[in-house]
């Protein structure tokens, strides 16, 4: 049986491969489905995912594994076609051996249902420290941490609201725990010179389920952020003298015009296209 | 005014309560019992067990009050470090939205805004700048901790002040032979950036009050000026410092101007230390000691960088105490 190619999988296309393009136009890496892919796959490093629990945990584990390895994780037993390796993610040897042999870092956060909003506070601050710690210990990266817009929404929708704006989190609302995440990854960055991504998500939906309800300015598809973690993780660092060298921040949403927030940075930096655009 | 103070039987707290105590209504918590003195002392005030990673003991606590002194800290556990320093501060500011209470202090170090990442290359760091407290789990949990109250003030009705705190020290410990001394840095005062004659007019005036406030105190004081004070040599003196702390000068001429009392501390060069040998910083430790004699305080220049290596720290103090042993060899 031929073996689907990651736009089929993921439902973009019925058949063909598809590259990455970096941002000169250079193909970034080799096509899945092909023996360049399939090699590079074999060699590669394996990418560790957070939060299997999260459906977009899952769903970001099914695009990335066409092209390379991916180890899943969660502090709570998951079943998954996936190596899987449970981790509480405190500060001890399990984390260190979690991140041994990994190359990169997805950072997805846990399922928020039923979750005190101190326990989030806790996962997004204290595990990823624990994991970035080991991380940056073992000189891995890049690390993608997914965070939230919502974080961005206490501007008037007037303003044309970027990346470089300061975010205001409700401070008694889940976008606190995300932001706090992205201090705690911002450190690491700066002081261990940790390849750190922040993707700054929409309200992740799937196209289908969606179709007929009145657009939401913060819809992102979630195949679509697929694709944005898959650019991100392609992402090679600034250069060393530039503040963007170690750090930098995306917001993903679709490209609809009435979309709430630009895309641009990602679209220029990334080169990200996103496909669901209501 | 009715105050809560949280973590109040830390080594902070106790001050605090003293100083608070005539004018004000207390409530004086912590999961810790206080200090026997404290409780005998202060017996017309409230004394509660309230652990600051509960936020029912902290709402329940903050009822009836008017400002919360929030003074919890973890410096070393992984796990209280966040609950403390960082979620410890969401309850406080949780209590006070929910109980009306319109004035917080919250306390922490200085480092929770300048880290590694500012202190290796800039100076006079105020408390304004963005904070980058780097990676070390006290100063990173202690400033989430202020982001959380600096949120919490800008979408409510609530007053914050954050006091970030150099070095404590008891006042005990600042009598001569105690072992500290209190150190006055001015890093723009050198002659690096500013002329002799703005030294004279701007720095040395202020300088001196600096060194006399601290001389009513009963203990000695240092004072470094960071760069090139060749031309300011006598002014230095002039504050009345009992430890002239010096970067960019030759030890020899100095000595030669201020005498052989002068204690003098330094100067071994802080980017040798960063980046040289510990061979190349053992011979530029003696090279300090040999041109300034006795009376020097073997020191880098300026601050010990933090990511010197440790062998080149251990090769200056191997310099201190192998130059105390050839005195000691002389004197017999």
């Amino acid at each position: 049986m031929k073996r689907r190619t990651f736009l089929q999988r993921a439902g973009l296309a019925a058949g063909g491969g598809w590259s990455v393009l970096a941002a000169d136009g250079r193909t970034a890496r080799a096509a899945p489905g092909t023996e360049a892919g399939e090699s590079a796959a074999k060699g590669a490093k394996p990418v560790l995912v957070t939060s299997a629990a999260n459906n977009l945990a899952r769903a970001i584990t099914a695009g990335l594994s066409d092209t390379r390895p991916v180890r899943l994780t969660a502090r709570a037993e998951v079943h998954s076609q996936y190596e899987f390796f449970r981790c509480p993610l405190e500060r001890d040897a399990l984390t260190a051996a979690l991140v041994h042999d990994v190359g990169a870092v997805v950072l997805v956060d846990e399922p928020r249902g039923g979750a005190s909003l101190e326990d989030q506070i806790d996962y997004r601050t204290r595990c990823t420290y624990n994991l970035l710690l080991a991380a940056a210990q073992k000189g891995l990266g890049p690390v993608v941490y997914l965070s939230f817009l919502e974080m961005m929404t206490a501007y008037d929708a007037e303003y044309d609201v970027t990346e470089d704006w300061r975010p205001r989190p409700s401070p008694q609302s889940a976008a606190l725990a995300d932001y706090l995440g992205e201090c705690v990854a911002r450190e690491f960055a700066h002081e261990r010179k940790l390849h750190v991504i922040v993707l700054r998500l929409g309200k992740v939906v799937r196209a289908e389920a969606v179709q007929g309800q009145p657009f939401d300015p913060l819809w992102v598809d979630q195949r679509d952020v697929v694709q944005a973690v898959s650019l991100a993780l392609a992402a090679e660092p600034g250069p060393a003298d530039s503040a963007a060298a170690w750090w930098s921040v995306f917001h993903i949403l679709s490209a609809s015009p009435a979309a709430r927030f630009s895309i641009e940075k990602a679209r220029r930096d990334l080169g990200y296209k996103p496909q669901f655009n209501g | 005014m009715k105050v809560l103070l949280i973590g109040a039987n830390g080594f902070l707290g106790p001050h605090v309560v003293r100083a608070l105590a005539a004018e004000h209504e207390l409530r004086i918590t912590d999961i810790k019992p206080p200090p026997a003195d404290i409780r005998e002392a202060f017996q017309g005030h409230e004394f509660r067990d309230v652990d600051v990673t509960s936020a029912e003991q902290v709402l329940d606590a903050a009822g009836g009050m008017d400002a919360i002194v929030n003074l919890a800290v973890v410096r070393a556990d992984p796990v209280l470090a966040f609950r403390v320093n960082t979620l410890g501060c969401w309850n406080v500011m949780q209590a006070a939205v929910r109980q009306g209470i319109r004035r917080v202090i919250n306390t922490g170090p200085h480092f929770t805004v300048a880290g590694p990442c500012y202190e290796q290359w800039d100076h006079a760091i105020g408390p304004d700048v963005p904070p980058h407290p780097g990676t070390h789990l006290y100063p990173l949990t202690k400033s989430l901790g202020q982001e959380v109250c600096r949120l919490f003030a800008e979408s409510h009705d609530v007053y914050v002040q954050e006091y970030l705190f150099y070095n404590f020290r008891e006042a005990k410990e600042l009598k001569p032979g105690a072992g500290g001394v209190p150190f006055i840095g001015d890093p723009v005062a050198s002659g690096s950036l500013v002329s002799p004659e703005v030294f004279h007019e701007f720095c040395l005036p202020y300088l001196t009050q600096l060194v006399r406030h601290i001389h009513r105190h009963g203990v000695w004081t240092g004072l470094h000026v960071c760069g090139n004070t060749a031309r300011i040599i006598a002014d230095l003196a002039a504050t009345g410092a009992d430890v002239l702390s010096l970067d960019e000068v030759d030890l020899s001429e100095v000595r030669r101007e201020l005498g052989p009392q002068a204690v003098l501390m330094g100067n071994v060069s802080t980017e040798l230390v960063r980046t040289g040998r510990p061979g190349q910083v053992l011979a530029a430790a003696r090279a300090c000691l040999g041109a300034a004699g006795p009376r020097l305080v073997l020191s880098t220049a300026c601050d010990v960088p933090a990511d010197a290596p440790e062998e080149n720290v251990r090769a200056i103090v191997e310099a201190g105490r192998s130059d105390r042993s050839d005195a000691s060899d002389r004197s017999d």
